[in-house]
């Protein structure tokens, strides 16, 4: 079972990287080529390099050579810069396509995609997952590519100048994959062991200094550095040991770079001093020693370059396999919306059971009665479910037990009413722009129709007046208006959704006494023909409600029995 | 950085040291291997050319080349080694340090926003980095321009000159310059970056409503905007670093043109022009890791800056540097005029009046807003007089040491929070050598002894505020029995009957009673509801405190 998985969330992961990096193709292929001329270049620089020392020891003028040496240099060194250019369009066309990937799935499945974190996690996956992958198509794609065409071009060139200088770096070149296995492994393994205990240092240190108030109280701040100090030093030592083990592949490889290199140049230098003991079937001269030495570095320069990009692979399918799961997960279902309903219905809940991860309840069998025509305020302490139960009516969250009715019909634990209601959290929303952008996002009316409602829900006094508002340019968060402002904003839009059940939710926790009461006064001049629930503890809620449940004496806990006695 | 470094008290100096001198010496053994290995080949050549191989001494040359090449790689694994232990535990130091100054400064119990949370462990990663990504390769680059430059002299004077100026000009000036200028508009970049990622947030936070509305799509379609945005004015910002590595591989052709023309037609100048001319390669080769370093350096430094300061941040509590009292008696504990500030710019709350005694109970009732809270984190000093009185047994709360005054005051806040770890760790928290038996009883008090079972093992359990068993009004009275366990002499409760019912809520009023009366302690409760209770064994007051 969890092997199948395995297997299904790697192809998962493969598609995902394959799906995000496809819009980059074109500058893959491109810094490719550039990598490869780049190579070209780098030849022409030691075939130059070769004359020159060769024209110089023989008394000859060496300019000509020189000159085609610079250009050589000039011509990489833009190329490099092209292609450095195209590597971050890559990468960067990568994370806006996997960022559009999930703003397009929560598009399609809505609002239950982001349901069971906590939006800060999903904020940081959403921008900071993503960026992870960036990696990926800027540097790791074109690595791989160049650490299989580099070398292939160089050796040909090595090759024509001594055969037994190419033949010792093919030699090394067979060994290649060993060490990208070794280094790829290992570097992967270090880099996962080093992001994960760099992530459970910051989970300690923030879980107390979130808690930083009640250590001080127990007189516990001394003890708790101590323990922080601890085990950072032990998850330190821990990933020094793999560290160590990473690190000593990446020198593994290096020294068998340099040994290559130092074969090469043992050869050359024996053979131009006379004294090489074998015979090789070549005479070689000072410029072709000089080409085949300037050549080698150039042949293991791209694999070196790959075994430092293992870790861009390893953060970017890491964040690929993370995202790809939250995205194609089954268990998201995109609830049924039910046709609007004209007027406000009557909403019964029978010993409701709620609960947000589909395990541990958060409401325990409720049962209520929301009137048509009618404000219901649900009260209680903060955490006794009171949002739950207006979620409950979107489908926004797992319904255990228990029957919603709506105007005596059932209402299935994935229907939802979204298309009837309005609803409006403590903190309600504003988009950067004017307040007619707010309201037109909702509904498209005409400016005349917005108008009146502005007039309507008392944010404007005259037609004039309530123009001037539709054209005021809006802050983020609805900066530019105030707390009571906003709220009656969100009136205006629920009028114009002409939605026959509202929903509140704490919609007086900013506000100020007196903007409560004009609250309340515009719900109570709209309630007719519809069905109004509010989630509040505000005592001016519950003196206005025409319903008022309390939550707080209507769940019965099941271990009271064993107290009674008390 | 070295600010920082000194605030930590300089920990770990021979770690760096070593690995600074690691970095120089794999920084100089790569361009003393390619400047060694180009004089050598040239010179074997000539020799060799001339007939003269034998009288070639090619043994200390080949055994310097083969030293430079297990130097560099022998010397980057250990820089390597002894760099990551370094910063790691330069991390470790830092983060406790931090730890401790910022809960000594902290007010009340609630937790850092989690924006400013996220941007402190920012700043803390991008210190941890600046160490081995910007002083490390720094160093190691500075110690092979050197080298090549000392390769270049040996050639010609004027040439290593010109040498030593380009590669200042190409490793330091022009990536300093490229990073001033980016850095300017790195500001702008980080505004929007900042609203960008406040955009996707607010459209997270209010997912369900968009969702009911149907305004996702839009919403979405613009914060994905934003966000390429954004990535379009980072290329903006990388662009000039972009050049300086083109730049960097023309000036050293340029360099090596001039090495060679400017050297005599002589073997010998042949082959040390030919060593300076590699030397030279190989260090503007390695000035390419400079670009990134300098980029990240003014990054780093300013995260440093800024923990410098949160670490220099003076505790907003005052108390005397006398030493915590063993025996204290803190009764009565008096409030007159007292002003009060929930958060560092927030407005002032008060005046408040109370005076508690032993063996009495004081309920605390008011409108949301009204800083009950607030007052109740001040009596066990998390919060600092603004103005007004504060007495505790006649002393003025500003001659106590908070640690003295803690050991007889205990405070259960209204949502329950808890650290990693198990159920016996959170007591522990509180007394360090809790014992069971202390447990047990405190769990009866709180009326937590129906759902914790000790002889089944709970106490041993993982325990994690989020994800457990224990429903929210458990985990309440659990924080209310951790509180019980230090015994204290004035017990403040937040909200302690909210959300139970009211047979419960009795049966826990009825032990909390109980408990006080029988050490004679006072209860200091938070209520919104009348449960129902009369408490009859101790001295009852009633305080209603308006914002």
């Amino acid at each position: 079972m969890n092997k199948i998985n395995n297997k299904e969330y790697k192809k998962l992961t493969r598609q995902a990287l394959n799906d995000w990096s496809a819009p980059a193709k074109r500058e893959i292929g491109l810094i490719t080529g550039l990598n490869a001329l780049a190579s070209v270049a780098w030849i022409g620089l030691a075939f130059s390099l070769g004359m020159v020392v060769e024209a110089l020891l023989a008394g000859q003028d060496a300019t000509l050579a020189l000159v085609l040496g610079a250009v050589c240099v000039a011509v990489r060194a833009g190329l490099i810069v092209v292609s450095d250019r195209f590597s971050i369009i890559a990468g960067h066309k990568m994370v806006s396509a996997a960022r559009r990937a999930v703003f397009e799935t929560l598009t399609d499945k809505g609002a239950p995609l982001i349901f069971g974190r906590s939006s800060g996690e999903r904020v940081s996956e959403i921008i900071d997952r993503t960026a992870k992958l960036e990696g990926y198509a800027a540097r790791w794609i074109p690595g791989m590519r160049h650490s299989l065409v580099g070398p292939i071009i160089i050796v040909i060139a090595v090759f024509t100048q001594s055969w037994v200088a190419g033949a010792l770096l093919l030699l090394t070149v067979c060994m290649t994959p060993v060490f990208l296995w070794l280094t790829g492994t290992a570097t992967a393994a270090a880099a996962r062991a080093q992001q994960d205990s760099l992530e459970a240092l910051s989970g300690a240190f923030e879980t107390r200094a979130a808690n930083a108030g009640l250590i001080k109280v127990f007189r516990a701040i001394g003890r708790e550095t101590v323990a922080l100090q601890d085990a950072a030093e032990e998850l330190a030592a821990r990933t020094m040991r793999v560290l160590r083990y990473a690190f000593l592949n990446t020198a593994v490889l290096e020294f068998f770079a340099s040994i290559s290199i130092a074969m090469v140049a043992v050869y050359i230098g024996f053979k131009l001093l006379g004294e090489f003991p074998f015979q090789t079937g070549e005479t070689l001269t000072l410029k072709e020693g000089m080409i085949a030495l300037v050549l080698a570095p150039e042949f293991f320069a791209p694999i070196r370059r790959l075994s430092s990009l293992h870790h861009d692979r390893g953060d970017a399918t890491a964040a690929a396999e993370h995202l790809a799961i939250w995205l194609k997960a089954e268990t998201i279902k995109t609830p049924e919306r039910l046709a609007k309903l004209r007027t406000g219905p009557e909403l019964v809940f029978d010993r409701v059971t709620l609960s947000y991860d589909g395990t541990v309840p958060c409401v325990s069998a409720v049962s209520l009665t929301a009137m048509h025509g009618e404000m219901t305020v649900i009260s209680g302490p903060s955490g006794s479910g009171k949002t739950s139960l207006l979620l409950a009516l979107l489908a926004a969250l797992h319904r255990l037990e228990g029957d919603i009715k709506v105007d005596g019909r059932g209402l299935a634990p994935d229907q939802s009413l979204a298309e009837s209601v309005s609803f409006v959290r403590q903190s309600p929303w504003a988009v950067e722009g004017s307040v007619r952008d707010n309201l037109t996002l909702v509904s498209k009316e005409t400016d005349e129709a917005l108008c009146d409602v502005l007039i309507d829900v008392g944010l404007a006094t005259s037609q004039d007046d309530a123009r001037d508002l539709l054209d005021r340019d809006l802050g983020r968060g609805g900066q530019g208006l105030s707390g009571g402002q906003r709220q009656r904003l969100t009136i205006a839009r629920a009028l114009l959704r002409d939605a026959p059940v509202w929903l509140f939710d704490e919609p007086s926790a900013h506000l100020d006494p007196e903007a409560e009461q004009n609250l309340i006064a515009l719900i109570q001049k709209y309630k007719a023909g519809r069905t109004v629930l509010v989630a509040s503890h505000s005592r001016a809620f519950k003196r206005a409600a025409d319903t008022l449940i309390d939550l707080s004496r209507l769940t019965p806990r099941q271990n009271d029995e064993e107290m009674t006695d008390a | 950085m070295l600010k920082l470094w000194s605030d930590l008290g300089r920990p770990r100096q021979n770690l760096i040291l070593f690995s600074v001198g690691l970095s120089v010496i794999a920084g100089a053994s790569g361009v003393f291997l390619l400047g060694l290995s180009g004089w050598f080949l040239t010179s074997t050549a000539i020799f060799g050319a001339a007939g003269l191989g034998l009288s070639f001494n090619h043994f200390y040359p080949s055994s310097g080349i083969r030293a430079a090449a297990f130097g560099r790689v022998i010397s980057r694994y250990f820089e390597q080694v002894l760099g990551h232990q370094a910063t790691l535990g330069l991390s470790a130091d830092l983060r406790a340090k931090l730890f401790e100054r910022q809960a000594k400064a902290t007010r009340g119990t609630q937790s850092l926003p989690s924006a400013e949370m996220s941007s402190l462990i920012d700043d803390i990663e991008a210190v941890e980095a600046g160490f081995l990504r910007v002083y490390l390769p720094i160093i190691a680059v500075i110690a092979g321009c050197v080298l090549a430059a000392g390769f270049v002299l040996l050639s010609s004077l004027f040439s290593a000159i010109i040498a030593f100026a380009a590669l200042l000009i190409v490793a330091w000036y022009l990536p300093a310059r490229a990073a001033k200028r980016s850095r300017a508009i790195a500001e702008t970049l980080t505004n929007n970056q900042e609203s960008a990622r406040n955009q996707v947030a607010q459209l997270i936070e209010n997912a369900i409503e968009l969702d009911v509305v149907g305004a996702l799509p839009a919403l979405s379609e613009q914060s994905a905007r934003s966000l390429d945005d954004v990535l379009e004015q980072r290329r903006t910002v990388e662009r000039p670093f972009l050049w300086l590595g083109g730049v960097a591989a023309a000036t050293s052709g340029c360099v090596i043109l001039l090495i060679f023309l400017l050297a005599d037609n002589s073997p010998e100048a042949v082959a040390l022009a030919a060593g300076a001319a590699l030397a030279v390669l190989a260090a503007f080769d390695a000035s390419g890791a400079m670009v990134k370093a300098i980029d990240a350096a003014p990054r780093s430094g300013a995260s440093a800056a800024r923990l410098h300061d949160r670490l220099n941040r003076t505790s907003t509590i005052q108390q005397p540097l006398t030493k915590a009292e063993k025996q204290v008696e803190i009764f009565p504990v008096i409030a007159q005029d007292l002003y009060l500030r929930p958060a560092e710019n927030g407005p002032l709350l008060g005046p408040y009046d109370l005076n508690i005694s032993a063996n009495s109970l004081t309920v605390i009732s008011g409108p949301s807003g009204a800083g009950k809270t607030t007052l109740l984190e001040a009596l066990c000093r998390l919060q600092p007089v603004e103005k007004g009185l504060l007495t505790y047994g006649g002393r003025a709360a500003q001659d106590w040491r908070t640690a003295s005054l803690l050991q007889a005051i205990s405070l259960v806040p209204q949502i329950p929070s808890f650290l990693d770890g198990t159920l016996r760790d959170q007591f522990e928290l509180a007394k360090p050598d809790v014992s069971d038996d202390e447990i047990l009883n405190a769990l009866r008090t709180a009326c937590a002894d129906g759902f914790v079972h000790l002889e089944a093992g709970d106490l041993g359990k993982a325990f994690q505020a989020f994800q457990t068993h224990y429903s929210g009004g458990e985990l309440r009275r659990i924080s209310l029995a951790r509180a019980l366990i230090t015994q204290p002499q004035m017990l403040l409760l937040d909200e302690p009957f909210a959300g139970l019912d009211p047979i419960t809520a009795r049966t826990l009023a009825r032990r909390l009673e109980d408990w006080a009366k029988n050490g004679d302690r006072a209860l200091i409760i938070i209520q919104h509801e009348d449960i129902g209770y009369t408490w009859s064994d101790l001295n009852y007051s009633n305080k209603t405190i308006r914002g």
